[in-house]
């Protein structure tokens, strides 16, 4: 190895380093103090010097903290399904059919996620209100909708549009219509795009608040992230942290474990020997 | 089978004329070759019988039937894919099962369907593997068996050979000639290269701008070429072009001086008159090198393709001739030769105009 390649290596190490570092850090130090105890948790420490389980047991005995977390995986899971259903339709025709207008109403899309939450707030309250839903998790699947389906259809719109033209003329041609083509044909396809993007919208409504703080008010119905957020200690003055902590990182474990399971799928490319070779 | 009229067709993008009037018949059972040069139109015309694309102006009949108003599904047409477009995701079995599915036959109709025309592809050992497992010959030949499987009243090839090596292509070319044999289906075909349409076609359709050029069976083109555009097109390597002046005429033909020399050549003497240019086409194989009164000329470059070989000569007057001769080359790089040529096989070509001159039989 050359000097030069020598300095390169050291150096991308270096950089990938600071990165993982800087990432990884806040959840390794979350981790760190989950397991800590009573005082222990205020001294500083980098590394673990006690390890006990007590926070994780407090947290699902002092509140519905199980009920939470179901909650949040009945609304997280059914907000992919529903944005899905949406996405696919519009990215097909927003992607593959010529009409006048197509390109206002991708801004449009576009534009509805530049919305900062709080400022469609009061006009989803009226909306939660009148469909009878609030303070139940349909409230929160209504609106983290607002969140999902504008980027799913986007993303979606992207990869229907890099699907090659032929695959699509010649399902036309053996005499399958739209809706055969879009399941037949392009599902298949967009299999690996839709895992990617249904993954941040899981992701996404996983960890929203803001409604899930508005929109819900009683203990039973609440999302993980507010549950946490609201995680009490014993008296108005005491933080516990260690609580925080330990119902923080039970939470992240789920995204990660569903991040495993599609990684392969995501990064595998299925339209491999579709066209040339 | 089906007879194909073509009348009048035009097809616009935009302000661009891609199509402008053209005429075609297709007999039924006819092979069929669009021929020409990219961006002649040739893909755009097969993609309008096909009723992937809709066209702006003119006719399109089968068996004297207009076919505007029909999706593709219901002209009973095929089409072959350039790039096969299997789908990637269903094994070859689906693949060409796909198009039957549509069309609501039994499930024993299908796999019985299927597995007979998988056997005369020999492609029944793929049948469960994925278009990414195949080779390109392979995915080529389920492109093909997808479109017989629905046995097609018309079929229709956009440029299929061009993704294949020079070895299987010929095969392949081969394989469509003898497809078209057992069928004896109607086939129009396209492509840009020259030997496939010479060798598949019955019928040879020349394009060039939108326009047809000139149609007819392959010998018919290549010896009798109506203008400039379909003898230099067809022919490897490409006619020769030499430009030459007419300084007499006479009641046998006119003398026409070119490339160093001056020869009576058999242009009927009503068509010219006395300085007027003419294009003088020779094809490779009809030179000879040698002895002889001709052009004289240097060898330039001599390439040896085994069973024939091709000299590049230079005039005297600056202007390149290809030679065709049988067997290894005699001739040395560097030499000075006599480039022979018979005014009777050769082509002349009004030089403005382009088109064929009329000759004195």
């Amino acid at each position: 190895m050359t000097r030069r390649n020598w300095v390169k290596s050291i150096l991308r190490l270096v950089t990938v380093s600071l990165i993982v570092l800087y990432s990884a850090f806040p959840f390794y130090y979350a981790i760190v103090s989950s397991f800590r105890s009573g005082t222990d948790i205020y001294k500083p420490a980098y590394f673990p010097t006690t390890f006990s389980f007590q926070n994780y047991v407090s947290i699902f005995k002092n509140q519905p903290f199980a009920q939470n977390i179901v909650n949040s995986l009945i609304v997280a899971s059914a907000v992919v399904i529903v944005s899905m259903v949406l996405a696919v339709p519009a990215a097909y025709a927003l992607g593959r059919v010529k009409f006048r207008g197509r390109r206002l109403i991708l801004l449009t899309v576009l534009g509805t996620s530049m919305f900062p939450q709080i400022a469609v707030l009061s006009g989803m309250y009226q909306l939660i209100q009148s469909l009878g839903l609030y303070n139940s998790l349909g409230a929160l699947i209504v609106s983290n909708l607002m969140l999902t389906v504008p980027f799913t259809a986007w993303m979606l719109t992207i990869f229907m549009r890099e699907l090659p033209k032929e695959i699509e003329e010649a399902a036309i041609i053996d005499g399958a219509g739209p809706v055969k083509i879009i399941l037949r044909v392009f599902l298949p396809l967009l299999w690996p795009a839709m895992a990617s993007t249904g993954i941040l919208a899981f992701i996404a409504a996983w960890n929203e608040f803001l409604f899930g703080l508005t929109f819900v008010v009683s203990n039973e119905n609440r999302t993980v992230p507010v549950a946490i957020a609201l995680i009490t200690g014993t008296n108005q003055r005491e933080l516990p942290w260690g609580n925080i902590m330990a119902a923080s990182v039970t939470v992240t474990l789920p995204i990660i474990i569903l991040v495993f399971i599609f990684q392969r799928r995501i990064v595998s490319g299925l339209t491999a020997g579709a066209i040339k070779g | 089978m089906v007879n194909l009229s073509i009348r009048n067709l035009v097809k616009q993008f935009g302000q661009y004329q891609a199509l402008n009037g053209i005429n075609i018949e297709i007999d039924h059972g006819e092979l069929v070759v669009l021929v020409g040069p990219s961006g002649c139109g040739k893909s755009t015309l097969l993609r309008i019988i096909s009723g992937l694309e809709g066209f702006d102006g003119g006719e399109l009949l089968f068996d004297g039937a207009q076919v505007v108003t029909k999706p593709p599904k219901e002209r009973g047409i095929a089409l072959v894919f350039q790039s096969y477009a299997l789908y990637p995701h269903m094994t070859v079995f689906q693949n060409m099962a796909f198009g039957l599915s549509n069309s609501r036959f039994s499930k024993a109709d299908i796999r019985s369907r299927v597995s007979k025309v998988a056997r005369s592809l020999a492609l029944e050992g793929l049948l469960d593997r994925l278009p990414k497992q195949l080779s390109g010959g392979q995915r080529q030949r389920v492109a093909i068996g997808r479109a017989i499987v629905r046995e097609p009243k018309v079929f229709l090839f956009d440029e299929p050979l061009s993704n294949l090596d020079a070895a299987l292509r010929s095969q392949m070319r081969l394989e469509i000639a003898k497809l078209h044999q057992q069928l004896s289906t109607t086939m129009v075909y396209v492509t840009h290269d020259q030997a496939e349409a010479m060798t598949l076609a019955d019928k040879i359709v020349v394009m060039n701008k939108g326009s047809v050029e000139q149609i007819g069976r392959p010998l018919d083109l290549y010896k009798k070429p109506v203008n400039l555009f379909v003898a230099t097109f067809l022919g490897s390597p490409r006619m020769n072009i030499l430009e030459g002046v007419v300084s007499e005429l006479r009641p046998d033909g006119v003398t026409l001086d070119f490339a160093g020399i001056s020869k009576l050549v058999p242009i009927s003497g009503e068509a010219v008159k006395q300085g007027d240019r003419v294009l003088v086409g020779l094809r490779p194989e009809d030179v000879t090198v040698g002895e002889g009164v001709g052009i004289s000329a240097k060898v330039e470059i001599v390439e040896e393709m085994g069973d024939h070989h091709l000299t590049y000569l230079s005039s005297i007057s600056g202007q390149s001739i290809v030679v065709k001769g049988a067997g290894t080359s005699p001739n040395v790089v560097g030499d000075t030769l006599s480039a022979v040529l018979d005014p009777s096989r050769c082509h002349y070509f009004d030089s403005r105009t382009e088109l064929a001159l009329p000759v004195l039989s």
